[in-house]
């Protein structure tokens, strides 16, 4: 499939989100991305389907969780 | 544990239910370390940690599971929330029946301060209505920060602390809570009680190992790092990751303990926090009113609101020896000080100490009657 990716300040923060996105029925996918330049160093991020990011994001905005940066791919990182 | 008669639960809690026991044998070969890698055992590993916090949130009623910061024990989360919290002068209030974990490190941070900080005691020894009077007594314009435990590890008292929590609301003073002997037993509220931080054991009234702990931070709060390190994230750095809890937790998480944690909260969601205060409750009622049969016993402390703790000693002997006498007849209890030289100042027994029998709700009154009888026969002897 293909996905975006919600980046979060830290990996504890991620799982929260997923576990938001989860009891709303939207699956995600935790994955460690190696170098994120607005983190300085490595992070977590939430993978989540392309057709149900958009829905996605505003539930995790709504519930106030920073996402410190939104990656179209994890090519080049 | 099946020939010994285990009453030292204020310590740390056996036995331990059959979930936490099953878990730490299965749970070795399972889990990487966490937060660190993107393999398959390091991400279980990240998982299973960021469950345990929302399983502590679901037992404290509090909805911030990214503030809850994993420790060894209750001593370095105490450390961690005094040397996080404190302010660089003023007033720190702290009750008489404080461990030895929350006198030391604020006395350390008042000597080093050179004046700048100074604490108080109240006294909590007495009904909660003194309680509440002696500790308001203590608040200055200088008060800052109040470090209450709320069940003394000597006597199983419970201090007022919903009472004391308003009143640091009201007067903007940070409240850490010593939870270490109520967590899992007295259910505590954390979205309605104003605090700064909680601190707990997790071996003890919550059945985990030991090497689990916990500090719940209230999410207004930030505070300082008191280690730093490696926590898995914006690892290019030189600074600490400013975000709770990564910001307080570096260095390897103690990953078994934390899942035996879980087992153990989920083993008291099932039971019931209520029906396990009531259990233990009514085996050191049963206790204190059999001792007070026994000539030549005194029981120490007694007071109205208590969970299962029961102190007392037996006169001419010291409370060390009537511990290793009990020992030598497969009962475990605990003499001596507790680690708390205030509480037992308060107490009147600093030069003999005392003996701690603390129960847990797998004890049962049979416990009771064979550590009565041989309570019977020592004071014979």
């Amino acid at each position: 499939m293909d996905c975006k990716y919600m980046v979060f300040s830290s990996v504890t923060y991620s799982l929260r989100g997923m576990s938001l996105l989860q009891k709303k029925g939207i699956p995600s996918r935790l994955e460690k991305i190696k170098n994120i330049p607005s983190l300085g160093g490595c992070g977590y991020a939430l993978a989540v389907d392309d057709a149900l990011f958009a829905n996605a994001l505003s539930i995790i905005q709504n519930e106030g969780l920073k996402i410190i940066e939104v990656l179209e791919s994890k090519d080049g990182l | 544990m099946s020939d010994i008669i285990y009453l030292d639960n204020a310590a740390t809690t056996l036995p331990k239910p059959q979930n936490v026991a099953s878990v730490l044998c299965s749970c070795c070969n399972k889990y990487g370390n966490p937060g660190r890698s993107s393999h398959v055992l390091s991400m279980n590993s990240t998982r299973l940690v960021y469950s345990c916090r929302e399983i502590i949130c679901s037992l404290f009623n509090y909805s911030h599971p990214e503030n809850v910061i994993f420790t060894y024990n209750t001593t370095y989360a105490l450390n961690i929330a005094i040397f996080g919290l404190c302010p660089d002068n003023g007033e720190i209030i702290i009750s008489n029946l404080e461990h030895n974990s929350v006198l030391r490190p604020v006395h350390a941070l008042c000597e080093k301060s050179q004046g700048k900080l100074t604490y108080k005691v109240f006294d909590a020894l007495e009904s909660d209505e003194k309680c509440v009077s002696s500790f308001l007594n203590c608040i200055s314009g200088k008060t800052r920060l109040a470090v209450i435990s709320s069940c003394s590890n000597v006597t199983g008292k419970l201090i007022p602390i919903h009472k004391i929590s308003e009143i640091c609301r009201q007067k903007g003073i940070k409240l850490i809570i010593d939870a270490a002997q109520s967590a899992g037993i007295v259910p505590l509220d954390l979205s309605t009680l104003y605090f700064s931080a909680v601190c707990c054991a997790g071996h003890k009234s919550l059945y985990g190992v030991m090497g689990s702990g916990f500090c719940i931070f209230s999410h207004i709060e930030n505070p300082e790092a008191f280690i730093v390190g490696g926590n898995g994230t914006q690892s290019l750095s030189p600074l600490q990751n400013g975000i709770l809890p990564e910001k307080l937790e570096s260095g390897t998480l103690g990953v078994i303990p934390i899942c035996t944690l879980r087992e153990g909260i989920k083993h008291i969601l099932c039971v019931g926090q209520e029906e396990i205060y009531s259990r233990c409750r009514k085996l050191s009622e049963t206790l204190t009113l059999s001792l007070k049969n026994i000539p030549g016993i005194s029981v120490i402390g007694e007071c109205e609101n208590k969970v299962g703790t029961v102190l007392f000693n037996v006169n001419n002997k010291s409370s060390e020896s009537v511990s290793q006498a009990l020992s030598r007849k497969g009962i475990c209890t605990r003499g001596g000080f507790h680690c708390s030289l205030l509480a037992h100042k308060a107490l009147g027994t600093e030069n003999t100490g005392g003996v701690r029998a603390s129960f847990s709700h797998f004890n049962t009154e049979k416990d009771v009657e064979i550590l009565i009888n041989e309570l019977y026969n020592i004071t014979r002897n």
